[in-house]
């Protein structure tokens, strides 16, 4: 029961930051709204008993941040 | 097209498609109750046959390994890609050594975040060895390995300034891990044909279950996977940090 209720915890959290992320428009603020989206999709995912998919979350939790920073940094330097 | 054309357009798109959405989802299996054979084969099977108690990494590496290093070249092909496109171009340059230095000292980074990825440094590299060698046993493997790798190196850019990261001299260490990883690969593959199987055939001892030299060619092919994903990733960020970083428009 207790189990269940983490599952619908983390997918109704992962529904609502998704939004969030597809609502804010800078690219900059969006990388917040985004990596607690894929946090709350890796908890859903370990809850599942699918820790292969979770693992392949972190890793676009990692790289994805990154990437992110320096393709804004370089697009404001443009801009500039 | 006109707001109102474009309006009308999305709505019937987007009538069809729920409808398609709600029909799937009346027809499917209550939740938690999977119909599919195949997953059920491989489960009875992956031990016995290949000794891997990760039937994921079993069905990946080796049942559907021939996907995999497809999926492995694509990696490959779009690190390169990213590489050519982010080269220094006309009308950019590449400012000398000295005006660098000049660049990079002001640094705004918080002693929390740099005290925070110094401590991160090692246990992500066990963290990945550990995914990596383990793929066979226990959830992991290379791809996932390989990304948790990647993220060493970059905490090394947290941690310090750019000029330190730029110190490990990456496009000489990732040369050698995207072509290791890449030709482990293949290479494997031929090792099946050599002793006359097919390619990919998993012909190594397969060894004792749930150790970490077992299942035959999964260890091996995970490490070439890993080494391959770790340069991939770290090459692309290097090469987004050098357009940002060093190159200036002339």
């Amino acid at each position: 029961m207790a189990l269940i209720a983490l599952q619908a915890a983390a997918g109704v959290l992962a529904a609502l930051l998704a939004l969030a992320a597809v609502m804010t428009r800078d690219p900059l603020r969006q990388l917040a709204p985004f990596l607690l989206y894929n946090l709350a999709l890796i908890i859903l995912f370990i809850t599942l008993q699918a820790p292969d998919v979770a693992l392949s979350g972190i890793a676009v939790g990692l790289a994805y941040p990154f990437i992110m920073l320096f393709a804004i940094g370089k697009a404001r330097d443009r801009e500039r | 097209m006109k707001p109102r054309g474009r309006l009308v357009v999305f709505l019937a798109g987007g009538l069809v498609a729920a409808a398609m959405v709600v029909a799937g989802l009346l027809d499917m299996p209550p939740f938690g109750h999977y119909r599919g054979p195949y997953g059920n084969v491989i489960n009875r099977v992956a031990v016995p046959e290949r000794h891997a108690t990760n039937a994921v990494v079993a069905v990946v590496i080796d049942y559907r390994g021939f996907d995999t290093l497809g999926e492995e070249l694509i990696l490959f092909t779009a690190v390169m890609g990213v590489t050519l496109l982010l080269r220094i171009q006309r009308g950019e340059r590449e400012p000398p050594a000295a005006v660098r230095a000049e660049d990079h000292v002001p640094q705004l980074t918080s002693d929390a975040v740099r005290v925070g990825a110094l401590c991160m440094i090692a246990p992500l590299v066990v963290m990945a060895l550990y995914l990596v060698t383990h793929g066979q046993a226990s959830p992991g493997g290379g791809f996932q390995g390989g990304a948790v790798l990647a993220a060493a190196p970059l905490m090394v850019y947290l941690a310090g300034r750019y000029v330190t990261f730029r110190a490990l001299d990456p496009p000489k260490m990732l040369d050698l891990g995207e072509g290791l990883g890449a030709a482990g690969f293949l290479v494997m593959g031929l090792v099946g044909m050599v002793a006359g199987m097919a390619y990919l055939a998993n012909v190594l001892p397969l060894g004792r279950t749930g150790s970490v030299l077992s299942a035959g060619t999964l260890p091996v092919i995970n490490l070439a996977i890993g080494l391959e994903v770790g340069a991939g990733i770290v090459f692309v960020i290097y090469e987004f940090m050098e357009q940002t970083l060093l190159i200036r428009r002339r």
